[in-house]
């Protein structure tokens, strides 16, 4: 099959100074485009931003000063990531709140991020919905859960490169199994708007 | 370039099997970075069997993938987690050689290949890895550089303690009458003249005093300075014997340096002497087999035995060193035989007529690398009394070899009372009936008797056997025929996975037997070229094969594979045997790590070659 005919898809996942999109801003936005129904690993972004001070989320995510003073500038991460991302469309574990993030970050800047995007919950319930987990026992559909389910090992979990890259390995099975039960991914998509709620 | 956690993920987890851990950082991060993430059902086809090589090759994240080959889809590999599928590319190789079928749901990395092939290139140990992995050839093993004796007598701290406290040193101004006073006094070979800062200048040795002194080129009143050696050969205080023999023979000297940093830079510490380095290495084997010569008793034969186990398990870093390690151990198991004879010789008394001892089976071949039972058999003349005489001798001497440690004979050894003497014509007739009915006879059973090499009396006897042998083997060409398709009845196993020997009707062993699976299918396709060229005389397997490929050039590479499974074989049954005290046949894959599972691997297939080449050859159905 010929990769480049298929859709892009960008699994991304952002780590916040916390969880209003509107005030909190992005400590690291991490990565990895799927094409095909694979992670492509020459594809693949990761930022640290240097500009939003020491919260108790770093306590979660494990991003250190030093490391927060070395990145980039939010002006600088978002930019590139927005031209990273192009027209692929957005994947992301409860993708909402992440596109939202850096939709507010991309309007500071006087831009937007138009891009549909999916959330590989969604798509998890969707399944479910119609029966495809085929009796598989499923403990809930958060990350962690949805990694268990498929034996993704749960390596640099709550870093933003790290739960991009779990995210990406659920999400090439969840795309696999809406195939064969007939579900289109179109039909899943959310867009970024002013009604979505946080998360 | 920054590299996002992803890549240090993929790059982590294959930097965690061979050959990727042989590769830089910077080669592994790139070959990442060149790579994708599939996820494969079982049942899945990666590739089929003749398919041309795609862009990438992959490495099996989680999973297995199950390869197969022929129309019958005959199983010829299992791959799990860290090992790879695809990647003949990186050898040249066109087209896959077998299919791929995706055994259970798996995660696979598709790697680029043309990246790999490029950075293989770069690095010759994962080149060789490669080899190993995809056809024949030996690898270093990972305990290969930690084996035999590492350290020094009593270990390093009480080693470095004594070369400290029997280093005799002074400057260059002294005089060699003072130098070589110091010398003696010390019960010291060896003067190292130093610096004031206590830098190595020179050394004047025993030898040095001798030729300079003792001939008179050179006043006892000269200043060592003058006679001094140099540059001093220095070693690091962490030098092995290994290290210290490897530059002794390097720089063919006798006495090293030990300097604090290993350079001449530094301040001595010591020097280390040829002798205290063959004493950690255990002993000298010439100086064995000498000792064995002159062995009193039984008991004392035990004790040279284990002295050779140690010596061997020393000796024996890598499938490379077996040639000469086996030549070692048979010389000193041949002698060790030879003394046990002698005893019981003495205790028999002279022989009433003449007689001849042929060792049998292994021993006949001299593979001996650990002690396997010595079995011997007598040629007597046709007198009773030399009859009786020959079979108190065969019995004497198995007492002497049990009493020395050696194993007896195994029942499947065993031989029906009486056979192991007879006359010329009784063993000419017993090879003969076995040549007319090697079924009826159940030739299986009586393979040993084939590999026979006269250990003891008259050499000529055996000659008789042979001839009459040879004339039979001759009227009945088909003989050999049969001997070959006996000789594919051992089939090694297909592959080992996750610990497990699997053969090619999926049947999984958690242990092997080497000698049934590996060394005697090897051993008894070489004996059936070597007999077929009408050499009756046992050889070794090494040069059996060796003559096989001279006499059909178009098997030689498949010969070669066959004696490098052979050297890795018995590297594995040496090694474990040495160690364990046993004849090491019995080996748990799951004991292995992951470069000798290759290896192993790599050994069964060699030997599957080789087998299928037979049946070809002798016109059987592979």
């Amino acid at each position: 099959m010929d990769s480049k005919a298929e859709p892009r898809y960008v699994v991304f996942d952002c780590e916040t100074t916390g969880l209003d999109p509107s005030k909190d801003g992005i400590l690291t936005i991490g990565a990895v485009a799927v094409r095909g129904g694979e992670i492509c690993l020459d594809d693949e972004f990761d930022a640290i931003l240097s500009d939003w001070r020491m919260t108790s989320a770093v306590l979660v995510h494990g991003i250190t000063q030093a490391e927060s003073a070395r990145g980039e500038t939010e002006a600088q991460a978002v930019n590139k990531f927005l031209a990273y991302v192009g027209d692929g469309v957005l994947v992301g574990h409860h993708v909402g709140f992440d596109q939202k993030i850096v939709a507010h970050a991309a309007r500071r800047l006087g831009r937007d991020l138009p891009n549909p995007a999916l959330d590989t919950m969604r798509i998890a319930l969707a399944l479910e919905e119609r029966g495809a987990f085929d009796g598989r026992e499923i403990r809930g559909f958060d990350l962690d859960s949805l990694g268990a389910l498929f034996d993704v090992e749960p390596h640099d979990r709550h870093t933003a490169s790290g739960d991009a890259f779990i995210t990406a390995q659920i999400f090439i099975r969840l795309e696999r199994m809406a195939r064969k039960a007939g579900i289109a991914l179109a039909n899943l998509i959310e867009r970024d708007d002013q009604e979505h709620e946080a998360r | 370039m920054k590299t996002s956690a992803i890549i240090l993920r993929v790059a982590d987890f294959l930097k965690g099997f061979p050959p990727f851990n042989y590769l830089p950082d910077e080669a592994l991060l790139e070959l990442a970075r060149s790579g994708r993430v599939q996820f494969c059902e079982k049942g899945e086809i990666l590739f089929d069997q003749g398919t041309t090589h795609g862009r990438y090759f992959h490495v099996i994240n989680k999973g297995s993938v199950r390869l197969v080959r022929g129309e019958e889809q005959r199983l010829s590999d299992l791959r799990g987690p860290g090992d790879f599928v695809g990647a003949g590319a990186v050898l040249g190789e066109e087209s896959h050689t077998d299919s791929a079928l995706v055994d259970e749901d798996s995660i696979l990395y598709a790697l680029d290949a043309s990246v790999f092939t490029r950075l293989c290139a770069e690095s010759p140990r994962v080149s060789r890895f490669l080899k190993v992995y995809f056809a024949s050839e030996e690898v270093e093993t990972e305990t290969a550089h930690h084996q035999g004796p590492s350290d020094w007598r009593g270990g390093r701290e009480e080693h470095l303690a004594r070369l400290k406290a029997g280093m005799v040193t002074g400057p260059s101004t002294q005089t060699v009458r003072e130098a070589a006073s110091a010398m003696s006094a010390a019960d010291s070979p060896v003067f190292l003249v130093v610096e004031p800062d206590g830098k190595a200048a020179g050394v004047v040795t025993e030898t040095d005093l001798r030729n300079e002194i003792a001939t008179g080129r050179v006043p006892t009143m000269a200043a060592v300075g003058d006679i001094m050696r140099r540059p001093v050969i220095t070693v690091s205080p962490q030098a092995t014997p290994q290290d210290a023999l490897l530059e002794m023979i390097r720089h063919g000297i006798r006495h090293l340096c030990v300097t604090e940093d290993g350079t001449p830079q530094s301040r001595a510490l010591g020097m280390i002497s040829e002798n205290s380095v063959s004493l950690a290495q255990g002993r000298n084997p010439l100086a064995l087999v000498r000792e064995v010569r002159r062995a009193d008793s039984p008991s004392s034969l035990r004790a040279m035995g284990e002295e050779l186990d140690l010596l061997l398990a020393g000796d024996l870093s890598s499938a490379d060193d077996v040639p000469w390690c086996t030549r070692l151990a048979a010389e000193a198991r041949r002698a060790m035989f030879r003394r046990a004879e002698l005893w019981a010789r003495e205790k028999a008394g002279p022989a009433p007529g003449p007689f001849a001892l042929a060792l049998t089976g292994q021993a006949g071949r001299g593979e001996l690398l650990t002690a396997t039972n010595m079995a011997a058999v007598g040629l007597t003349s046709d007198d009773e009394k030399t009859r009786a005489w020959t079979q108190d001798l065969l019995g004497r001497i198995d007492e002497g070899l049990a009493a020395a440690g050696f194993p007896a004979a195994t029942t499947s050894d065993a031989q029906e009372p009486g056979a192991r003497y007879r006359t010329i014509g009784e063993w000419s007739e017993f090879f003969c009936s076995l040549v007319r009915d090697p079924i009826g006879g159940e030739i299986w059973k009586q393979m040993a008797f084939f590999d026979l090499s006269d250990v003891a009396g008259d050499p000529a006897m055996l000659e008789a056997v042979f001839t009459a042998l040879r004339e039979e083997m001759a009227a009945r060409p088909n003989f050999i025929r049969l001997l070959a398709n006996d000789a594919l009845g051992n089939l090694p196993p297909v592959t080992i996975y996750e610990g497990y020997a699997v053969e090619a009707d999926g049947l999984a062993r958690e242990t092997i037997d080497l000698q049934d699976y590996a060394l005697g299918p090897v051993s008894d396709v070489a004996r059936v070229f070597h007999l077929d060229g009408g050499d009756l005389h046992a050889t070794g397997t090494f040069e059996r094969l060796a003559a096989a490929a001279r006499r059909f050039p178009q098997g030689a590479d498949v010969f070669a594979q066959g004696a490098r499974a052979f050297r890795v074989a018995q590297y594995f049954r040496a090694g474990q045997g040495l160690r364990g005290g046993d004849d090491g046949r019995e080996l748990r894959p799951a004991a292995l790590n992951r470069t000798e599972q290759v290896q192993l691997k790599s050994v069964f297939r060699d030997i599957g070659t080789l087998i299928a080449f037979t049946a070809n050859h002798y016109g059987f159905k592979g």
